[in-house]
């Protein structure tokens, strides 16, 4: 089914199911990814006997974001004291950081047949908003959400806020905590948590219930939900947020940037454990134990 | 009623006449005269007498528009284009706090004033000077009134008021390039309400001003509450919360092969030159009264 090289598609009764394939960079968002799952949704939109959409991760993660890979314009061979690539405008810089990936998520929030998130291990950073703005959100016990990249000059989504409320996401928002599937179900991110082995199943079957409802139906319903929260506000927020990303990723502070982008050039472990070392361990989150 | 600096503040007629006073600087906003501008707002909103405001400038002008003075102006490192040795972050922070303060929070208090004010506007009226004119609640023009946003021609923002007042394509034909308009076409366009001879301009205001009297204050400020707030709900408010962050990013958008021709010229002749060699490539000012 398609010509897929990171995803997989594939029918099984009433629905399409995605399944973001890299596990080896646990299911990073790359642009092929993007373009990808716009392919599938494209396929799964015009499919008539597709009557919902079932996004899931291959391996351990649901997604962990944004794929860090090089990109033209986003660089890390900042200059100091300016925090500005070297031989680059601020211009450029803040150019390069501003509303990307808004558009992506907003298209599948807008999508004609409900999309079912079954969060099956890591979701963090964009990997969080991806499952944040599917339409039903189902996580497996072993599921984790968090930002950890706000610890190093990044920005949230207002998704979290949206869906969370505000002392909640703020709460997480500001400091990149993990937490697991119990307190996503708690705060509102997740309407279900299931054991790790029933997680399809039980997206399945939603999705063979929703296809009981006429197709158009259930069209017009979402639509009072999602077309509503976008009037109630949504897009306004998410295109603020998209033009906020870009101060939030340029305004780099040497003190706290330029120990951890050389630590990057070294590793990318060594780098994550100078990031999150500080925050270890993660109260709320399933790494808050040691690990064995 | 003189403890001001930088403006003049009297009484007359039912109106309280506000005139910026810095003719030795073409009444360019400082600080110092927009902090003084708030605090006559809040002594002539508090006064019965007053059911009109005024604002004028003194001289030959109303305003150039920002104070570019430049004390303490320090060498731009470039391609970076940032002063020398201060980090990007530290610059945007300034940057957009005194967008959000400046413009945003006293535009939104004249904005939603109880009381109607009105521009008396004679002479150039550019940059943010252009933004504190179109916010009045009526805007006069002297016919030899110039609005320009010249600034944009080096890194700066333009403002949705333009936008509002002329819709997008007359306001993009003139922010985009920084071109001045004279008192008829910014009639022709939807800036100001009426032209009239330069001498007849304060008598014109004041008129204005005496019949607003004969009506109730209670009837005015909640008819003023029915546009200035309509025109807020339906998104004026949101459009320049997103502008705010928008000028902060123009402010600090400058390249080398544009900028730095601009700051050498200000480095050897000052302003003048810095203007100079800034709008000369733009002349003549095709609908400008500098046209010939």
């Amino acid at each position: 089914m398609g010509d897929y090289t990171e995803i997989l598609y594939e029918k099984r009764g009433a629905a399409g199911l995605i399944t973001l394939n890299r596990p080896q960079v646990m299911n990073a968002i790359s642009p092929t990814v993007q373009d990808e799952m716009s392919a599938a949704l494209d396929a799964a939109v015009a499919d008539p006997e597709v009557r919902a959409i079932i996004i899931t991760g291959a391996g351990r993660a649901f997604s962990a974001g944004m794929d860090q890979g090089p990109k033209p314009g986003r660089r890390r061979d900042l200059q100091w004291p300016y925090g500005v690539p070297t031989g680059q405008s601020a211009s450029d810089w803040i150019d390069s950081w501003r509303g990307r990936e808004g558009n992506h998520f907003l298209r599948l929030w807008e999508m004609d047949k409900p999309v079912i998130g079954a969060i099956n291990g890591w979701a963090m950073g964009a990997g969080s908003w991806l499952a944040l703005c599917t339409h039903i959100t189902i996580a497996s016990e072993q599921a984790v959400f968090a930002q950890p990249e706000v610890r190093h000059g990044s920005n949230t989504s207002f998704l979290w806020t949206m869906l969370a409320g505000v002392k909640n996401s703020l709460r997480y928002g500001l400091v990149g905590d993990h937490i697991d599937a119990q307190e996503a179900l708690r705060i509102g991110l997740v309407i279900k948590v299931v054991p790790h082995e029933r997680l399809l199943d039980e997206c399945f079957e939603l999705a063979e219930r929703i296809a009981l409802v006429p197709p158009e139906t259930v069209k017009i319903n979402l639509a009072i939900a999602t077309l509503g929260m976008e009037m109630m506000g949504l897009r306004d927020a998410l295109m603020l947020d998209s033009q906020l990303s870009a101060p939030a990723h340029v305004m780099l502070r040497e003190e706290h940037r330029r120990p951890l982008n050389e630590a990057r050039e070294k590793n990318i472990r060594e780098y994550l454990q100078l990031r999150d070392g500080p925050f270890q361990p993660e109260p709320f989150g399933p790494r808050s134990k040691p690990r064995d | 009623m003189s403890a001001y600096q930088n403006l003049l503040y009297e009484k007359r007629r039912s109106g309280a006449l506000i005139t910026l006073n810095r003719p030795e600087r073409r009444n360019a906003l400082s600080e110092a005269l927009l902090a003084e501008l708030d605090t006559a707002l809040a002594e002539a909103k508090d006064d019965p007498g007053v059911r009109g405001v005024i604002l004028t400038g003194a001289g030959d002008c109303f305003s150039s528009g920002e104070d570019m003075t430049d004390d303490g102006v320090s060498e731009t490192v470039w391609p970076q284009a940032l002063p020398e040795g201060v980090p990007l972050y530290k610059e945007f922070d300034e940057v957009r706090d005194k967008d959000r303060e400046e413009i945003l929070r006293r535009r939104l208090y004249r904005w939603e004033y109880p009381k109607p004010i009105i521009g008396a506007i004679n002479g150039w009226c550019l940059g943010t000077a252009s933004w504190l004119a179109l916010t009045c609640h009526l805007t006069v023009a002297a016919d030899d009134a110039v609005f320009g946003q010249p600034q944009v021609r080096h890194a700066s923002g333009t403002d949705f008021i333009w936008v509002l007042l002329a819709g997008p394509k007359n306001a993009l034909r003139y922010a985009l390039t920084g071109d001045h308009v004279d008192a008829a076409e910014a009639l022709r366009i939807g800036l100001v309400n009426k032209v009239v001879p330069r001498d007849d301009l304060l008598e014109e205001c004041f008129r204005m001003v005496e019949r607003v009297a004969l009506v109730p204050p209670e009837t005015v400020k909640i008819n003023l509450a029915i546009a200035t707030q309509g025109l807020e709900m339906m998104g004026l408010h949101k459009a320049w919360l997103l502008n705010s962050e928008l000028s902060a990013m123009a402010r600090l958008s400058k390249r080398e092969e544009f900028n730095k021709r601009l700051e050498d010229a200000r480095k050897q002749g000052g302003l003048r030159a810095f203007f100079e060699a800034r709008d000369e490539p733009f002349r003549p000012e095709p609908f400008g009264p500098r046209a010939k």
